[in-house]
Formats: C-alpha cells, sequence, structure tokens
C-alpha cells in the first residue's frame, strides 16, 4: 500500500480520498507531502494551489490532476504543473463518471493519461476497484483537452434539449460537438480519436442521458434568454468557452459550436439566431 | 582551462572496449531468450543495409561488398557463439572508426592560428597584420551570452552544446566561438564528408571531433554512436551535437529535433547517478546566427523539392568548392552585419535553470537534486519510457531556447518583410508560384520602410517579452540604414542576389532566398502579420525589366 496526498476539498475530492482509503492507502494533507499527490481543484485555484506546492517539490514527486478546464491564461493543467513546479511525471482523470457513482460505488469507468506509462500503472492499480475500471492512455494533452471541450459543448447540447426540437436535431448537435472535439483536440496538441473516449464522448454521453448537470441546466437558462443569470450561476463554463474559443481564434481553427456558447454566454447572441447561424453555415464534407 | 578531452588518447583504449563492452551487454541482454535469432538479426541487418549500399558504391568502398556478401551467406551457418563473436569483431572495428582523437599540440596550434587564419580570410588586410585582423574577427562575429556562468559550470559538471545548424562551417564557427568565451574544446561528431579535406580533416580528428559515417543505416552502427556518445558524456566530456540533425534546409528555426542524443544525455545522467557520480550535466542551447548562410541556394532549393526531403547529405554544395567558401569568407569579412553566436542559459537534462553554482532550480528558486528524477520510493529505477518522455520534454525546451535565443538580423527582417509582402499581394497564389513569379516585382521604398517601421515595433515587444532577440541595427537603427544594410549584404556573396535596388526601387531578384532568410522570423509570423492588418497595400507594382 501507498500514501498519497489529497489536495482539494470539493466532491471529486473525497470521492478520490474515499476511493483509496477503500484500497487501503495512506492519505495525508499537503502538510506532510508524499511522493504521489493527486490535485483536485478548480482551475481558477491550480495555479495558487501549483505555486503554494512548488518550493517543497522534487523530480521523484508524481502528480494527478483531476482539474476540469483550462487556467485563466488558457493552458492545460498538465501544462500549468510543467511550468509552475518542477514535477515532470503528470497524469489527468478524467471521465463521465461523477464523484457520486465512485462514492456510492456504482459501475463506472474513468481515463487516466499520462505520458508516463508507469505513472498511470500505480494510479490505476491504486484506484481500481470491482465497480470502478480504469482505462490508461498516453495522449495527456488530448484528454485534458477533450474533457475541457465536453463541458462547453455540453452546454450546446443543453440548448439543443432545450429548445424542444426533438431527438434528431439533438443527435445531430452531438455527432457535430464530437466532431468539433475532435478537430481542436488534434490542432491544438492531442491526437485524433482520443476525442471519442472516455474523455470526450463519454462525457458528452453522460450529460445527454442525464440531461441534468452543469451544462444541461447552463444550456436551459441561455434559451430562456437569461445569460446574464447564466453566467453568475456558471462562470467556470462561460470563461472556459470564452477561453477556448479565443486559443480557437488565435490559431485560425473553426469551433462553430464553441464560438457560439461563448457569444451566448455574453449575451451578444440571442438563441434564436444562434440556431440560424449554426445552419446558415458553408456545407461541408462530414469529416472536413 | 581544464578539460578532460587533454587526455583523452591516455584513456582511448579504456574508453572503445567499454563502448564495445556496453553494446554487447545490451544485445546479449536481448539475446538471452533466443540468441540464435537475435545475433542474427543483428548480423542480417548489417548485411542488409551494408550490400544494398555497396552495390552502388565505386572505388575503393565497392571492394567490400564480396565481404559482406560472403558474410550474409555464412550467417545461416553460424552457431550463436560464432554470431556473438562475429557482432563483436563488427562493433569493434565500427567504434575504431568512429572514435577522435585529440592532439594537444594540434588544439595549441589551432586555436593560436584559427583565430589568425581566419581573421586574415574574414578580412581584408594582409595576413602580416595577423592580430589586428584577429580584433577585426572578434569584430566580425561577436559571442554573446552568459559565458562568465558557463565557463563556471564546464568546471563544476559536463557541458552538452546543441546548436542550430545552417551551415558546414558551423562546426568550425562553433570551435572558435568555445576559444573566443573561455570554454573548453568539445567532442563532436561530424560528418565523414568532412574529413574528406585531408588538411580540415586532420585539424578535425585531432580536435575532438569524432566521425559519423551517415551512410550506415544499420542498427548496430547507429547503437556504436549513440554509446560512444552516452559513454564520452558519462565520463565527462564536453560534448556537441546539433540536435535539428542536419542543416535547415527552409531557413526556419529548428523545431522538430532528433531526440537520440538528447535521450543519451539522459541515459549518461542516470548512468552517473546509479554509480554514484554527482557531478551534472549541463545542456547549452546555442543559436548561429549568419547574415548570409554558405550554402543557403542549395539548401532552399532541396527544401522546396519534394525528393529533397529525403536526400540527407548534399555532397555537392557550396561547402566542397575550396572556392566559394573562400569567396564567401572573404565577402563576410566586409559585412557590415556581424554574425553573432547566442549561447543561452544552461539548462539541466530535465529543462531546469541553473543557479549561479550549478544547482539545478526549481521554478520557485528551490534547489533540486536531479538524482531524484529517476528514484521511486527513495530508491534509484529503470525506466525507459519514463526518460523517452523525459527526453521529448528536454527537447520542448531546447526548441523553445532556440527560438528564444535566436537573432534577428537585418536580411532576416527584410526578407521576411519582402516576401509578406508578395504573398499580401497575391493572398490566392499557393507558395511555389509565389516563388516562380514573383522575380522581378518592384517594392516602392516608402511601402516598405513603413512596413518595416510597423514590423519593427512588434518585433521590439517581442523582444522586449523575451521571445526573441534583435541584432542593434534591426533595433534601433534608423530604417534606411536598416534597409541600406539588408541589401548590400544580400548583393555580396550570392550567385544571384536575393534583392537590388533600382533608383530608389527595391527590386525582387530571388524570391527563394528572401523566403529563406525571412523563415527565421517564420514562428512569429501571425504576430508580426497582425501589425499589417491595416496597412494599405500598392497593389499595382510593376516589373522590373532584365536580371540583376
Amino acid at each position: 500500500m501507498s500514501t498519497w496526498t489529497l489536495i482539494g476539498d470539493g466532491p471529486w475530492a473525497q470521492a478520490l480520498t474515499h476511493r483509496l482509503a477503500a484500497g487501503g492507502h495512506q492519505i495525508t494533507g499537503p502538510d506532510t507531502l508524499a511522493e504521489r499527490i493527486i490535485i483536485a481543484v478548480s482551475a481558477e485555484a491550480l495555479e495558487s494551489t501549483l505555486r503554494a506546492l512548488a518550493p517543497r517539490l522534487q523530480g521523484n514527486h508524481r502528480i494527478l490532476t483531476r482539474v476540469p478546464g483550462l487556467t485563466p491564461d488558457g493552458h492545460r493543467p498538465g501544462e500549468a504543473v510543467l511550468t509552475l513546479t518542477p514535477v515532470r511525471q503528470v497524469a489527468v482523470l478524467a471521465g463521465g463518471a461523477t464523484p457520486e457513482t465512485i462514492r456510492d460505488a456504482k459501475p463506472a469507468a474513468v481515463v487516466v493519461a499520462s505520458a508516463f506509462p508507469a505513472w498511470a500503472s500505480e494510479i490505476q492499480a491504486a484506484f481500481a476497484h470491482e465497480t470502478l475500471r480504469i482505462y490508461t492512455e498516453t495522449d495527456h494533452a488530448g484528454v485534458e483537452l477533450a474533457a475541457a471541450l465536453a463541458d462547453v459543448l455540453g452546454v450546446a447540447l443543453g440548448v439543443a434539449r432545450a429548445v424542444m426540437v426533438g431527438p434528431a436535431t439533438e443527435a445531430t448537435a452531438l455527432t457535430r460537438a464530437v466532431a468539433e472535439m475532435d478537430r481542436l483536440v488534434t490542432a491544438l496538441g492531442g491526437r485524433a480519436g482520443t476525442a471519442h473516449g472516455l474523455a470526450g464522448l463519454g462525457m458528452l454521453a453522460e450529460l445527454a442521458f442525464a440531461g441534468g448537470g452543469e451544462s444541461f441546466q447552463a444550456g436551459a437558462l441561455l434559451v430562456q434568454g437569461k445569460h446574464a443569470e447564466a453566467l453568475a450561476r456558471h462562470p467556470d463554463l462561460a470563461h472556459l468557452a470564452q477561453r477556448i474559443s479565443e486559443r480557437a481564434a488565435r490559431q485560425r481553427l473553426r469551433a462553430p459550436l464553441v464560438d457560439t456558447v461563448a457569444a451566448l454566454f455574453s449575451g451578444r447572441l440571442p438563441v434564436k439566431e444562434a440556431l440560424a447561424g449554426l445552419m446558415a453555415r458553408v456545407m461541408r464534407s462530414e469529416k472536413g | 582551462m581544464q578539460s578532460p578531452l587533454f587526455h583523452f588518447n591516455e584513456h582511448r583504449a579504456d574508453l572503445e572496449k567499454e563502448v564495445v563492452a556496453r553494446i554487447m551487454d545490451a544485445l546479449a541482454r536481448q539475446a538471452e531468450g533466443d540468441p540464435l535469432r537475435v545475433w542474427q538479426l543483428v548480423l542480417n541487418d548489417a548485411a542488409f543495409h551494408e550490400i544494398h549500399r555497396l552495390e552502388s558504391a565505386t572505388g575503393g568502398e565497392a571492394e567490400r561488398l564480396p565481404i559482406w556478401q560472403k558474410l550474409a551467406r555464412r550467417i545461416g551457418h553460424l552457431d550463436a557463439r560464432s554470431l556473438r563473436d562475429e557482432v563483436e569483431r563488427l562493433a569493434t572495428w565500427y567504434v575504431g572508426d568512429v572514435v577522435g582523437n585529440f592532439d594537444r599540440r594540434v588544439y595549441r596550434f589551432a586555436s593560436g592560428l584559427l583565430p589568425v587564419g581566419l581573421g586574415a580570410l574574414f578580412n581584408t588586410v594582409e595576413l602580416g597584420q595577423g592580430f589586428a585582423a584577429f580584433k577585426n574577427l572578434a569584430e566580425r562575429i561577436r559571442v554573446e551570452g552568459p559565458l562568465e556562468h558557463l565557463r563556471t559550470l564546464a568546471s563544476k559538471g559536463t557541458l552538452v552544446v546543441v546548436p542550430t545548424h545552417s551551415s558546414n562551417l558551423d562546426s568550425i564557427v562553433i570551435g572558435w566561438s568555445l576559444v573566443q568565451a573561455g570554454l573548453p574544446p568539445v567532442s563532436y561528431g561530424a560528418g565523414k564528408n568532412l574529413f574528406s579535406n585531408k588538411l580540415i580533416g586532420y585539424f578535425m580528428r585531432n580536435l575532438g571531433a569524432y566521425r559519423v559515417d551517415r551512410r550506415l543505416q544499420h542498427q548496430l552502427y547507429k547503437d556504436v554512436l549513440k554509446t560512444y556518445s552516452q559513454v564520452l558524456m558519462e565520463r565527462g566530456y564536453h560534448s556537441l551535437f546539433f540536435p535539428g540533425g542536419t542543416r535547415s534546409r527552409s531557413g526556419l528555426v529548428e523545431q522538430k529535433l532528433k531526440l537520440g542524443l538528447l535521450g543519451s544525455a539522459i541515459s549518461a545522467l542516470s548512468e552517473r547517478v546509479a554509480r554514484g557520480d554527482d557531478r551534472p550535466i549541463y545542456v547549452v542551447p546555442v543559436t548561429i546566427n549568419y547574415p548570409l548562410v554558405l550554402e543557403a541556394e542549395t539548401l532552399v532549393e532541396d527544401h522546396l523539392k519534394a525528393a529533397g526531403q529525403a536526400r540527407y547529405i548534399i555532397e555537392d554544395d557550396e561547402f566542397s568548392k575550396v572556392g566559394r567558401v573562400v569567396q564567401f569568407a572573404l565577402k563576410v569579412m566586409a559585412l557590415d552585419t556581424t554574425m553573432i553566436i547566442r549561447y543561452g542559459a544552461a539548462m539541466d537534462v530535465f529543462g531546469n535553470p541553473i543557479g549561479p553554482q550549478g544547482e539545478s532550480l526549481g521554478p520557485a528558486g528551490n534547489v533540486l537534486d536531479p538524482a531524484r528524477y529517476f528514484q521511486r520510493d527513495g530508491v534509484a529505477v529503470t525506466d525507459e519510457a519514463r526518460d523517452a518522455e523525459y527526453t521529448r520534454q528536454l527537447g520542448v525546451q531546447v526548441a523553445a531556447a532556440f527560438l528564444k535565443e535566436t537573432v534577428i538580423l537585418p536580411t532576416h527582417l527584410l526578407g521576411w518583410v519582402l516576401f509578406e509582402q508578395e504573398r499580401r499581394r497575391a493572398p490566392g497564389l499557393d507558395l511555389f508560384t509565389l516563388l516562380r513569379t514573383t522575380s522581378g516585382d518592384v517594392h516602392d521604398p516608402e511601402e516598405i520602410h513603413r512596413t518595416l517601421e510597423r514590423v519593427r515595433t512588434r518585433l521590439v515587444a517581442l523582444e522586449a517579452a523575451g521571445r526573441l532577440r534583435l541584432h542593434d541595427t534591426v533595433r534601433s537603427a534608423p530604417v534606411d540604414t536598416l534597409v541600406a544594410e539588408a541589401v548590400r549584404t544580400f548583393g555580396m556573396y550570392h550567385q544571384r542576389t536575393a534583392l537590388d535596388r533600382v533608383g530608389e526601387d527595391l527590386v525582387v531578384r530571388d524570391p527563394k532566398l528572401l523566403y529563406f532568410y525571412g523563415n527565421r522570423l517564420a514562428a512569429h509570423a501571425d504576430v508580426l502579420r497582425e501589425s499589417l492588418a491595416d496597412t494599405p497595400l500598392d497593389k499595382t507594382p510593376g516589373k522590373a525589366g532584365g536580371r540583376a
């Protein structure tokens, strides 16, 4: 059994603590730093958390992040770890499972991505349980990007659900969201196909099947024209949409759904016009 | 100045033995399960590649074809022991062929002579004024960077110097810059073709260069090279290699690096740590910034040929023509623009910065122990996949340092601006059509000046943000001085000038050269283009008649 330091106190931190403890592992807080560190904080809090830890970190430390989205500067959590700390062995945990499914031992699966296979295997061994399957993946950047995009594109699915245009339109929204996700993940440093895994399609499907969740709630508010309320209640999603939209624009990437979500949050674009705008775009090949 | 290279010859035999022993150990480990198959594979791979190569070889080389053919026929009949002995014999032969030499007398002679010789070449003064020429050379070729710190690091650990690569003159120029900077000589691999000139070959061989025969493509030879360079670093020999692999064909600052030799720096440190040797290894990125590149015409042609990508070694470029080298040297001496060799900040093999006393530092300024990167639960662990990822990450850091430490010279800036104006005039045209059709295009000097000012403002901001470096002229000279200097430089050496002046107008003569030199700025093209978004463009350019 091994010792892990867990940083964060949200539902994910609690669920992961629960899983490790149930597996017989020791868990410490940030005061006694173990070699294996899990950071489960918000994207906003990530940089300050890393800065506070950095003076005590060495090359043998290994970090697993469960941080949704991108930092305020638009960096992936893994990029932030490499820039702000001397730690090189980084991994990310993502997927459609919710902290509740893990805590309540409902059957679920998550993906652990790291370019360091031995670190991913350690995490896999520590968290695996008869109700929790852990898949490993080497495309760290791809999984982080797919997870961030799934949260934002989930809002688009929420909009499609709330306008009540029927399952065919929702299915179209889901399919095009996956296509957009794949295109952006590949262009921003991930590998083709990663978006079709647990961190991309897996998360979108979870949102669509559950029909609830933050992204859907935000989508519903936006359809009602309550963008100020959507922004106030879901600032993380609004900022994330904005950050990805800007990053895509800087690299001249087509991101119509992400751009639309960002515009809806800003109040610049009413839903009707947004939908009309999406329909009126130049027709392309499905894989183009 | 102390350097392990000064004692190279005393350790040479021992070093050769260790390299062979390492290779044989590694293969023996693979051979444990099925020795016959593994040894056969090594020999078959070598024989296949060599026979394939030698079938089209001529002269003395071709005489070795029957030897390989005979070996290939025997492989199937030999037992594991004999196969192993055959591999060892080959490895020993290759190591002997690769290993360099170091002659302290040649070093003293060359480091005294080279500046005077180069100085004489690089200046039109007479040889009798050797020392004056030396002084002049120091003005023509500037060596910059944290040299004092690097001298300290050379005494505390092992330097691995990794420069950008534009020209076959690079290794000579870097060698000179090391002497100039008060840094120790380094061991480096040089293409066997460079040794074909007996005089240059003699100096290179006796100054720590080892021979790399790029025509040999089989795994055993690659293992010899990698193991040799690793053992050199492990033993504390300061080393140099060009992580871009070959010269930059496109003029771009290299961003896709060959990770093999960077990886051997990490393996060397790992071996040292395992043996309790705590001397650090420092990676030192260097940029070599030429106002003119000797082989520019051949390189860019090669880049533009789709097939050129596969043409690995150019045997017949400008470097092979002594006259061109001398002509080039003579011209460079008369240039206004200095050539700049810029040493970047040293980093450890994990990309961490180095403190004043040679210690690795984390982003928070805390001292790091590099050995801990190899440990798990307090014990050093071998993990090839981990080290491969460390290597990839180091490559990213070195590539970033190349961009940050690249010095933009007037020819680069004017090349970029003129070629960009051509792109803007014909936004629909692809690169090849642009290159084919823009020769003779006339540019209004007023427009070029305005554009240059805008781009320069952006460049100064980029320099302030630490993203690149600017030559003094580029940063602050009046814009007409900048243009005049670039035009004069372009006109000095290439067979066909990149551009010239007709009256006040600037006329494009060789768009490929503009493209090549401008590519030094390609990594920042998006930011620079933004600065031009609202500048009006003279859309009705004329063509100048005739050629320069």
